[in-house]
Parts: structure tokens; sequence; C-alpha cells
């Protein structure tokens, strides 16, 4: 049994809470998190900031005249601010708008337009294709014809087409509907639908996160000694995530099952997607470097560089969002025994090798 | 062919030969598989070795051979082999299989059951694994107390068999500590050697196969000498010999590979090793600080010139480009990878003579930079949006070069600056 602990109740408890992870290119602010305080004022919580156990919690306003910023996160320090970006949806949108400047370089500016892309392409195909689903429910031959070209503009329009042709047989209101499923669409996009082509954004990275398990944990079984530790304690947490992550992303296929059923009972319905969408993304954030960074280990050395790089910073999931509680705080607890000191101090610049990694991070993650 | 008329037992390997080079892959492996389990013989050894060209492109799962976990304590000495200094590394990797012979012929009976307990043992269950490496270090360094390797030095021998004989002490610390290089030898890779050196004490065993293994995976062995030096410890003639060796690999690495390097990673190279030869000199004693100004005669010169040619006078011109309307990513990615290269080496620079001559480039970059944000200012100011977003574009991309050679707080005071004479901030999406 695991034993509840008298500092428990100053570990966040909520994913509001526990903030958002912004992805700075300043080492010492690698997978801080942004939320709002008390006083409904932003802050950032940095972990392995002088190198001991637990966070340290700096006003937003006065990040800038405690540590020294790139140049990029001048500018998103700014964007997060002007945008209250409190939610990693907002984040990341704010990121991908900043990554632009080409201040993290080439590659990452090359990726954001990449992302930005493959969003348009992905709410696009994310409304049609619950368009489709609609016609299904009468047509279901005529639908998986249609499936065939959906992801060619000609193909979706053919889609529409069909649609505002069954109005009367599909017993709705076609205009209506349309907007409410378009406006579903954009809403859902990020996860995507278990019958689109490709899987969302969101829905990859749960993917990913189950890959990311399995591989850390054929590792860590191999391998004896702190690096086999770590490697189990990381699967303790990415397990435990997954897990909340799949039911979530189960809920999330059933009510999504029927866009009609959303549209007709639209107030209630659309509403509760909107949440389940948000809690993905909050279940997932903060995985996406930490699993690249595994993946871009390519032998033994490089993994138990990349296992002492991910364990101070896992995302644990705050108590108030699963049950039961007192695991959470556990698994949050135990992480502090592997904090090591691993920032120069001397000369108050940043490391130009750790920016680099973390802009070569960011080309991948985005 | 039916199989009545294929050759039999050792007779088949002739047989074999022949045909290898005409296997389909699959078929390549399953055979490279089935001879692992009798890798051992000669003739079969000889065979592999034939084979391994093509095992390379195909890399089959290895066939699991006891071999493995002998030599584990000796793992970091086998990957030393210095680049044009032969002779120097700790153990040749040639010796793994004369000394895995020798152990076998005098302990036979005893193999028998650990190979079979070993090739039945999955590979997670490493605890399982350690224990049979245990009893085979002990098996191994009775053996080699008692019968030197025949064919190679005696002192080389001797040297296996200490490392033999401590080899769970070297498992255990290599647990405790993994990573590898070791990038510092701080307080708790200290407080780990040291606990080491009590338990060898404790049981009267040698202390320098133990203190070889933490030197090799030291990135700077060198803080292993001072280190020891500092406690009143004697640093082992191998451990000084095997950090002066280590140096003159990476000295003749630095020669082997330079040309080929680009400039960033040329300049980390270079960097890295004037700062070990640096923090070497100071520690060696003096008959070893003698061999290692002969091993690093001209080194000094070789990083002036490969500095001067390679990373600061290509600078400005590599960097100058991307500051054009219309360069093309490629440009871009080869102007930040000369700007780091020029930052990174500002420290040798300063070392081997050369500090104004990057300076100079350093002054010429940020003059050309200024000068297209200017040049960019008149452009965009007052212009439509996408003139705007134009100039807003080329000067941030000023401001990141001059962040990649100078620093964060140089490009800081830039944007600082470039914003007052827009007169915008980043709430209206702008500078």
């Amino acid at each position: 049994m695991i034993r509840r602990n008298s500092l428990d109740h100053l570990l966040p408890s909520t994913f509001e809470e526990r903030g958002a992870t912004v992805p700075f290119t300043t080492p010492a602010l690698s997978m801080a998190r942004v939320r709002r305080n008390s006083r409904d004022r932003l802050e950032i919580v940095v972990g392995q900031f002088s190198g001991g156990p637990g966070a340290y919690v700096i006003p937003w306003t006065t990040l800038s005249e405690v540590i020294t910023l790139t140049s990029h996160d001048v500018l998103l320090h700014e964007k997060v601010e002007e945008r209250q970006a409190l939610d990693p949806h907002a984040v990341r949108m704010a990121a991908l708008e900043v990554a632009r400047s080409g201040l993290a370089g080439p590659d990452v500016v090359a990726s954001a337009a990449k992302a930005l892309a493959d969003d348009e392409e992905a709410k696009a195909l994310n409304q049609v294709i619950l368009i489709l689903k609609v016609i299904e429910e009468a047509e279901p031959a005529h639908a998986r014809s249609l499936m065939r070209d959906i992801r060619t503009p000609e193909g979706q329009d053919r889609v529409r087409e069909v649609f505002f042709s069954f109005g009367d047989r599909l017993n709705l209101d076609a205009k209506a509907f349309d907007q409410r499923l378009s406006d579903l669409g954009i809403a859902t996009y990020p996860v995507g639908t278990v019958w689109s082509p490709f899987d969302g954004r969101l829905r990859r990275l749960v993917r990913r996160l189950g890959e990311f398990t399995a591989a850390v944990s054929t590792w860590g079984m191999e391998h004896l000694g702190e690096g086999a530790d770590q490697a189990a304690f990381t699967v303790e947490v990415s397990a435990y995530s997954l897990k909340i992550a799949r039911e979530a992303l189960q809920r999330f296929d059933a009510v999504v099952g029927s866009p009609r059923q959303i549209v007709v009972d639209w107030e209630a319905r659309a509403t509760a997607v909107g949440r389940l969408v948000m809690r993905l993304a909050w279940l997932v954030d903060g995985w996406q470097p930490l699993i690249e960074t595994w993946f871009l280990a390519n032998d033994d050395q490089a993994r138990i560089e990349a296992i002492d790089y991910i364990v101070p910073r896992l995302p644990f999931i705050p108590a108030k969002e699963l049950e039961p509680v007192p695991v959470a705080n556990a698994l949050a607890r135990k992480g502090g025994k592997w904090v090591k000191l691993n920032q120069d101090w001397k000369t108050g610049e940043p490391d130009r090798i750790l920016i680099r990694r973390l802009e070569a991070l960011r080309a991948r993650e985005l | 062919m039916s199989l009545e008329e294929l050759p039999h037992g050792l007779d088949l390997l002739p047989w074999l030969q022949e045909r290898l080079t005409t296997l389909s892959d699959a078929k390549f492996v399953a055979v490279m598989e089935a001879l692992g389990v009798i890798s051992e013989l000669p003739a079969v050894e000889g065979l592999i070795h034939e084979a391994r060209p093509r095992l390379r492109v195909l890399r089959p799962q290895r066939p699991r051979s006891l071999k493995r976990p002998l030599c584990l304590p000796l793992e970091d000495l086998l990957a030393i082999a210095p680049i044009g200094a032969p002779g120097l590394s700790v153990v040749d990797r040639g010796i793994v299989d004369p000394l895995w012979r020798h152990i076998e012929s005098h302990e036979r009976v005893a193999l028998t059951p650990l190979k079979t307990e070993f090739r039945r043992t999955p590979v997670n269950r490493p605890q399982q694994l350690l224990d049979i490496g245990e009893r085979l270090w002990q098996s191994a360094a009775k053996v080699l107390d008692k019968a030197p390797i025949s064919g190679i030095p005696e002192e080389r021998s001797v040297l296996i068999r200490d490392i033999m004989a401590v080899a769970s002490v070297i498992e255990a610390f290599k647990r405790a500590v993994p990573r590898k290089p070791i990038p510092n030898l701080g307080d708790h890779e200290a407080e780990w050697i040291d606990q080491q050196l009590h338990v060898l004490a404790e049981r009267g065993l040698p202390k320098r196969g133990f203190l070889l293994v933490v030197a090799a995976r030291l990135e700077f062995p060198a803080q292993l000498f001072a280190w020891l030096r500092e406690r009143g410890e004697m640093v082992p003639p191998v451990v000084e010999q095997f950090i002066v060796g280590r140096l003159s690999s990476e000295i003749a690495r630095f020669d082997h590979d330079a040309d080929k390097l680009a400039p960033d990673a040329l300049a980390i190279a270079a960097n890295d090793l004037s700062e070990t030869l640096a923090a070497m000199e100071k520690s060696l004693g003096p008959s070893s600080r003698r061999e290692l100004a002969a091993r690093s005669l001209g080194l000094e010169a070789r990083i002036r010139d490969t500095l001067q040619n390679r990373i600061i006078e290509p600078a400005t011109d590599g960097i100058t480009a991307a500051l054009i309307d219309g360069a093309s990513n490629d440009t871009l990615r080869a102007a930040e990878n000369h700007a780091f290269a020029l930052s990174v080496s500002l420290k040798t620079a300063t070392t081997v003579g050369l500090r104004d001559a990057a300076d100079r480039a350093v002054l010429s970059i940020r003059r050309a930079c200024l000068d297209r944000i200017d040049e960019m200012f008149r452009r965009g100011a007052g212009g439509a949006k996408l003139e705007r977003d134009q100039a807003e574009q080329a000067i941030f991309r000023s401001v990141r070069l001059i962040e990649l050679v100078e620093g964060v707080s140089a490009a800081r005071e830039i944007m600082t600056d470039a914003r007052r004479r827009f007169g915008i901030g980043a709430s209206q999406g702008r500078i």
C-alpha cells in the first residue's frame, strides 16, 4: 500500500495547476510549465533549476530577469502572455507562430510550416469524415465508395454534394447540420476519428506513448543498475498515463461515434466532446519531447543518457485527475531521487550545445 | 543435391565456404546462426570471419556465447582502439578469442553447465546473467593466475587476470555510474570510486584493473589522475600510460578526421582536444608529461591551422551569404553551422594565438548583420504588410546569427534596439 505523505497537498492537484509545457529552447527552462496563480497572474514552474529536487515557481513577468533567455524564448514568453495561452493547445499555437520567426533555426521553421499545413489538412478531412459518418447511417454502401477519395479536394466536394442531396432522406436540415459538423470537425481534429484514414495528432501521440512504454520497458528489463531503475520508474509513470489516456480515447471514440447525435443534442454533447479533447491534450502534454529523446538514442550509452534526461522531466498526472489519489502523489515524490545538477552557471550564458539539442528536438516534435 | 549427398561434420565447412556468397540473405543468416553455436571451433571461426562484411550489412542477432559475458569487464578497454597509434590500446580486440580458448581449455568441465545455463537464460533476466558472469570471471581469474595466455606478453595476461579478479567490483561501479563517457568526476562518481576501492582493499585485490576501467569511462581521464594524487593514492603505471595513450589516440583521430568534419563538429573536436591536453599537462607526472609532449608535438600548430583555414576565415563569407534576399535554406543551414563553429572555437582560438583573428571575424559578422538590419528598417518602415513581414524575417535572421556567434546577451541587446526602432511590441505580432 502506498502511504500518503504529509507534503501531498503541495503537489498539483489538477492539470491547470500543474501547468502546460512551454517548448522553450533555453536549457534551464526545458519542460517548464505555465499556469495561472491564485492572484490570476501567470507564473512559470521550472524543475531542475538549481539541481535540487522539487520545482521553482517564478512570476511570469520577471522570468527574463532571472534567466537569460534565447531570442526565440523572448518572443515565446511574450506570445504566451499576450494570448494567455494556458492549455496545451493554446501553447502549441503560440509556439508554432513563434517558430516561424526563424529564431530557433531553419529546421524548426520548416517543421512549424509543415505542422500548420498538416493541421489545416486534418481539419478539412475531419469535417468531411464526420459528414460521411452521417451519410453512412442512411447509405452505408455509398459512404464506402465516397471514402476512397476522401483525401482529395474533389473527393471531399463530392461528400458535401451527396450530403446536401440526401438532406431529405437523412431527415435533417442539411445546412444547419453542415455548420455544426464543421464546428465539430474543428473541435475534434487534434484527435481525429477512428474511421479516418490517418490518426489525429493526439491519437498518434497516445500510440507513440505506448511504443515508448514498451521500448523503455524492454530495455530496462535487459539491464541492471541505476539506468534500469530509472527505466522501471519511467515505465511506471508512462504506463499509468497511457492507461488513463487510452480510457479517455475510448470515451472520446464512443461519443464521437455518432456525430448525428452530437448535432441533435448540440448544447450538451458538443461541450462534452470539447472537454474530452482537452483532457487528452493534457494527458499527453509534455510527453512528446521525452519520447523523441528516447527514440533518438540509438545505442546503450545514448539510452542511459536519455533516461537520465527523461526521469526528472516526467509529466505526472495530477492527483485530482485520477483515482486513487495516493498513487499519483507517490509516483511524483519518487521521481525526485534521481535529480542531478546539469547546468553550467559559470558564464550566465545558456549552453550553446544544449540549446542546439533542444532546437533539434523542437524540429522533430512540432 | 539430396541430403545424403551433402558432406558431413567438419567436411561441410569448405563446401559451405564455397557457397556462402551465392546464398540468399535469409539462408545466409540461418547458416550463420547455426554456426554461431559452434563458433568457438577455429575452422568455424575462420568461416564466420570471412562472412563478416555481409553480416555487418544484414546485422542478424548475435549468437549467444559465453565469450560476451566473459569480456563484459573488458569492454571499455576493448572499445578504445587508437587510430594511427598501434600498440597503445590496453587490451587489443584480438585478445578475445585466445582468451576464451585459453579459459575453455582449462575449465572445460566447469564451463559446460554454465554454457547451457547461459543459453537458457532469457536476455531480460539481467540478474541471472550477472550471476553467470560472476562465476565465469572467478573461473577466468583462477585459470589466468595458474597459467598465463600463451602467445601474448605475460604482463598483458596478468593485467587481464587482475581485471577478471575485480570484475564484480567493476560491474557494480558501472551499474551505479552508468553514463559513458562520464562527463565529470563529481561527488557522486568519486563516492562510488572510493567505495569500490575500499571493497578491493578489504578483499586484498589489486586496484589497477578497476582504475583502468574507470579511466576508460571518463571523458577526461586526467581527472582520475588528479583525484588519486589529491588523496595521496599511488597511480598505477598502467593507468598513467593509458591516460597518455588515450590522449595520443584522440590526437591521431583529430588528425585523421579533421578534413572530413563539418565546421561545427571540427570546432567541438578541437575544443575538446585542447581542453583535455591542458587538463592532462597539469596533472601528469614528469615522465608521462614528457611522453605526452612528444606525442602532441606540433599539435597546437595543427589546431591553429585548422581553426584558421576551416573555421575563422570562411566564417564571414559563409555567414553573410545567408543575409541576402532569397538565400536558400541550405545556405542558411551552412551559415548557422559556421556561426556555431566560430562561437565554439573562440576559447581554443585564445589558446592557440588566434583570438585577434577570431574577434575580427566576429566583428565583421556583427557589422554585416547590423547593416542588414538597417537596410531592412529602410525597406520595411512605412511599407506594405508583405514588405514589413519580409523585413521582419530578415531582421530575425540577423539576430539569430548574432546569437549563434556572440551569444544570447549580445543578440538580446540588438533585438531590444530593433524593437525600439521599429516602435512595435510583440503584442502587435511583430518584433
